[in-house]
């Protein structure tokens, strides 16, 4: 008995070591020797039945009272802070705006980046078991995905994009679609919203094949009417049985990139759908079908990938595939219900930017707090100095600062909702890139409220511990005093202070250079030198084999509408080709540069894998006439000529192609192989931007548009790219040539170049104002900060200055001691900001191809590698000298008198 | 701002708290530590109210914050005295606040008396 009355006590007291400081220092030892003595009593009195309860109630009595009493040292802290903060307005402010901005763009980039890239595709249900093929396969290793691996629940595979032609009236329009296997909509989960799916063979009762239509279809082009489900429509003039109305909101498996509002089985006849002319179905080297599954409960992702990857070598072993030495994966898999479809992989690389620069920001914004609270805690030494003289511990003073500044950094949080409801409405600027029909619901849950929250109190903590602790580590004596202890070192180096200067200033100049390299890098990317003239040029497609012409035909018209165009008054020039300038260039290619003593032996007798092989190239067709229509200089050699039957086995190259391929040799009459295709290099012309911003020069090579090509062209049909005289609009004139010829082929996709660059420009200019705001943003708190802290340093030394003025010091000597200080910190800091930021952009400009485009130039230019820490630098010293300049106008002897 | 001028008056904290009634009675007569305090209230009401040590000295705390009680200096006679306990005293406004709060229970008991036979005095027979 004796032995578990003892450990009561000493559990008892152990837990009574919880109550706040306060409590403990005036009653503690009167609680504890209460209930030791009750404790005792009852251990005399009775045994164990009476002593147990008693025990219970005296526990559950000290662990509540623990509770409530925190509960009331909190709420003291609040309200003392609250009017702490009160008592410094600007200082309060100037806190909470900088951590709202900080918060706030760093919470709208975290709810920006979650709409984007977790947003489930509209209209597929289950969403999180969908998986997809990254690239693109043939049918007969689909069949076998959907028999043989045993990982999945269905597999479906698709044809896309694959335009229509739908005929209501008279009317023919072009509607994007897929062609898909009848388990299409079961295996995305996706429901109608009227009609049925597919039956298992995808043929309607009449025998014509069934489509199923989206539900904007169904509304805008049949007008809603009922009547028509089971009836024929006309798709590219043959009848099709409309099978069902898909859920609203459901445009296909891929949405962003192959939008569809049409969804037609693959089993078709090929005359519906020409895509299917070449028996895709049964040719294993078409790899054009894109594949989503479903996963088995229980199956992962690199489960599924392993099994396909294995599935893959084995066919390619079965049928003696010649690439089945290659190493490498066959089979990648990515997330395939979301609405931007890529590897987890390839999401955190593209994100890295983003959070990088916002924890930048974060820093930067939560840096210049906490040297703002620290140089406040200066000033707050004496009340410091009282309350630790009054015997309040160091941690019961620390934890009020802590809460003064957690207090502030809830208040930038709250303030920080603002900026992120400010940027949720002005996210339209990002529109002009995504299709209308694509809606991003960027709206606030409870993870972007908790993660502003974090974010909040994190910062309070992490950034107010540091002045809280240099507060309270102090010598009560001379605080009390109103004086300083005497000390008179020249320069302080490792002090905490210097430090947060130090890496306040690096930190802003580090995301002020980044800024900048991203701005004047997208200046240059946005300059009209893009490698042709965009002015009075036009492109417009037409598209005749899905029209009806044969692809024997097809090239005789092109060639007939083309003479037609280039006759036409206000016509300059006018080219056809498989794409313009500034579109996705068309297919690649592997290419071979091939030795002298290889051009003789032919393509399957030389060794696979030999070392010559150069890369993926892109290739486009294009015909006569194109370089000079777009304007696009050729440097060497000459350019395909109209009927000039040698340019059959030819080929022209970009410089970039040229120059990476043959330094320093003439590359004209050079032969290179294009997929197995020996060709002679003609002529090379000046490089083309791709993809405008964000894509470095790649190697380009542009063979001439043949009858063949012009017989069966991609999905976008063949374009009429036309250079008009100033002035003259194409739309009617070039209708009016075409229509002369055949009534009823259409032009489509017409648009001006310059409108296009313009569209793409008001993207640049929105996200070089964004960049240029946060550069501006962290000069300014990086000022704030400095200037604080000189302030705090010269109210600091007020006193070793009165000494040394007394002594005989000069106005300028003072001035020169404390500008002293401040010089070495800013050079140490302009120095380490740019070092760390040319670090910092070599590390992103390895993880992200964007990056290193758009800074390849500007990381050498002098305005901003020179220009912007000379900025910072001169506004610095500013910072530092307008408080300075109050250090002359200390009085000794008031400064003396303190003492 | 003097404290005079801020000193806020008996009737502010009425109704008073069971526990802190309990704890000013018991120092009413007399200085008392801790320990008397609780027996004091045990006793008196009959077993049925126990101040346990943790909620007893956070009343305490809260009634000397808000200046109802103090502790004391004068320490009884020797042979009564605990050297280890604190003792505690009321304050004239406590002992204010004490008259107050007993004024307004004897007022309600006076209307309950009033009241008899309704307010369920009656005996249980």
């Amino acid at each position: 008995m004796k032995n578990v009355t003892e450990s009561s006590i000493r559990l008892y007291r152990w837990l009574a070591r919880s109550f706040p400081e306060d409590f403990l220092r005036n009653h503690g030892r009167d609680m504890v020797q209460l209930s030791e003595d009750l404790i005792r009593q009852e251990a005399v009195r009775g045994g164990l039945r009476g002593f147990l309860p008693l025990l219970l109630r005296l526990l559950l009595d000290l662990i509540w009272r623990s509770v409530v009493e925190h509960a009331i040292a909190l709420r003291q802290d609040f309200f003392y802070g609250l009017r702490m903060l009160r008592r410094t307005p600007a200082l309060t402010i100037l806190c909470a705006a900088s951590l709202a901005i900080g918060i706030g763009m760093s919470t709208s980039s975290y709810q920006q980046m979650r709409t984007f890239y977790f947003q489930s595709t509209p209209g597929v249900g289950d969403a999180s078991g969908l998986v997809r093929l990254e690239s693109r396969t043939s049918y007969p290793n689909y069949e076998a995905f959907r028999d043989h691996s045993g990982k999945f629940s269905g597999v479906a595979a698709f044809l896309a994009p694959v335009p229509f032609l739908f005929n209501a009236d008279a009317h023919v329009q072009r509607v994007w679609g897929h062609l898909v296997t009848p388990n299409y909509f079961d295996v995305l989960h996706a429901r109608m919203s009227l009609g049925r799916g597919f039956r298992a063979d995808a043929f309607h009762r009449n025998g014509s094949p069934e489509v199923i239509v989206s539900h904007r279809f169904f509304e805008n082009q049949l007008g809603a009417n009922r009547a028509l489900l089971g009836h024929d429509l006309n798709l590219n003039g043959h009848a099709v049985t409309l099978a069902g109305v898909a859920t609203d909101g459901f445009l296909g498996a891929s949405p962003l990139g192959e939008v569809a509002d049409l969804w037609i089985p693959l089993t078709s006849q090929s005359a519906v759908a020409p895509e299917l002319a070449s028996h895709p179905l049964e040719d294993r080297r078409i790899a054009t079908f894109e594949v989503v599954g479903r996963l088995k409960p229980g199956v992962t992702m690199s489960d599924a990938e392993a099994a396909l990857d294995a599935l893959v070598r084995r066919l390619e072993e079965q049928n003696r595939d010649p690439g089945r030495e290659r190493k490498g994966r066959r089979v990648t898999l990515i997330p395939g219900g979301r609405l931007i479809p890529i590897s987890d992989r390839d999401r955190a690389t593209a994100s890295s930017f983003p959070i990088v620069l916002n924890g930048l920001l974060l820093w930067v914004a939560c840096a210049n707090v906490a040297t703002l609270l620290l140089a406040r805690a200066a000033g707050r030494r004496k009340e410091v100095a009282v309350r630790l003289a009054m015997g309040a511990s160091r941690w019961r003073i620390v934890r009020q600062l802590l809460t003064e500044s957690t207090l502030l950094s809830l208040l930038g949080a709250a303030a920080g909702f603002l900026v992120v409801h400010w940027s949720n409405s002005s996210m339209d600027w990002v529109r002009p890139v995504l299709p209308e029909y694509i809606q991003f619901h960027s709206e606030m849950d409870w993870t972007v409220v908790l993660f502003a929250l974090a974010v909040g109190v994190g910062t309070g903590i992490v950034f107010g511990l540091a002045p809280a602790l240099h507060a309270t580590r102090q010598d009560i004596a001379p605080a009390l005093k109103d004086g300083t202890a005497l000390r008179l070192p020249g320069f302080r180096w490792f002090g905490m202070r210097n430090l947060f200067v130090l890496q306040q200033l690096s930190a802003s100049l580090m995301l002020l250079l980044l800024a900048g390299f991203i701005m004047i890098g997208m200046q240059r990317a946005a300059t009209p030198d893009l490698g042709f003239d965009t002015h009075h040029l036009y492109r417009m497609s037409i598209d005749p084999v899905r029209e009806g012409y044969s692809a024997a035909a097809a090239p005789e018209l092109l060639r007939k509408v083309l003479d037609r165009v280039r006759s036409q008054p206000g016509v300059e020039s006018a080219s056809l080709s498989l794409s313009a300038p500034m579109e996705p260039f068309g297919g690649a290619a592997s290419m071979t540069r091939l030795k002298q003593d290889e051009k003789q032996t032919s393509p399957d007798k030389r060794p696979l894998g030999a070392a010559n092989l150069v890369n993926l190239v892109e290739a486009t067709r294009i015909g006569s006439g194109f370089f000079e229509t777009a304007k696009i200089p050729v440097v060497a050699g000459r350019a395909f000529e109209d009927g000039n039957p040698s340019d059959a086995n030819t080929v022209m190259v970009n410089e970039t192609l040229a120059k990476g391929v043959y330094p320093g040799k003439n590359p004209v009459g050079q032969i290179l192989e294009l997929d197995d295709q020996r060709l002679e290099i003609i002529g090379v012309v000046k490089d083309l931007r791709s993809n405008f911003l964000f894509n470095l020069a790649q190697k380009r090579a542009y063979r001439p548009l043949d009858a063949d090509t012009l017989g069966k062209p991609g999905p976008r049909g063949v374009v009429l790219m036309v250079r008009m005289d100033p002035g003259v609009v194409p739309d009617t004139l070039v209708r009016q040539a075409v229509s002369s010829l055949d009534p009823n082929l259409t032009v489509f996709d017409i648009s001006s170049m310059d409108n296009r660059v313009a569209d793409m420009l008001s993207v640049v200019r929105m996200t070089m104002t964004m960049y240029g705001a946060i550069g501006m943003f962290c000069l300014v708190l990086a000022v704030t900060g400095l200037a604080g802290v000189t302030a705090y340093a010269v109210a600091q030394r007020k006193h070793e200055i009165g000494i040394r003025m007394a002594l005989g010091a000069g106005h300028r000597d003072i001035l020169r001691l404390v500008m002293k200080e401040g010089t070495v910190l800013v050079l140490l800091g302009t120095t380490l900001g740019v070092a760390s930021s040319l670090a910092m952009l070599r590390v992103l400009s390895g993880i992200l191809d964007a990056i290193a485009s758009v800074t390849s130039t500007s990381i050498s230019d002098p305005r901003i590698v020179i220009g912007a820490p000379l900025l910072m630098a001169a506004i610095a010293m500013l910072a530092c000298y307008l408080p300075a300049r109050r250090s002359m106008r200390v009085d000794p002897v008031d400064a003396l008198r303190q003492e | 701002m003097s404290r005079s001028a801020t000193r806020p008056s008996a009737d502010s904290f009425l109704p008073l708290k069971n526990n802190w009634f309990h704890i000013l009675l018991s120092l009413s007569d007399q200085e008392q530590h801790g320990y008397g305090i609780m027996q004091e209230v045990l006793e008196r009401s009959k077993g049925k109210i126990r101040l346990w040590p943790a909620t007893l000295y956070g009343a305490l705390k809260k009634l000397i914050e808000l200046e109802l009680i103090e502790e004391s200096d004068e320490r009884p006679a020797a042979e009564l005295d605990d050297a280890r306990r604190r003792y505690y005293r009321l304050t004239a406004l406590g002992r204010r606040v004490l008259a107050a709060e007993s004024q307004r229970l004897r007022d309600l008991v006076r209307v309950i008396d009033a009241k008899r036979g309704i307010a369920g005095t009656e005996p249980a027979s």
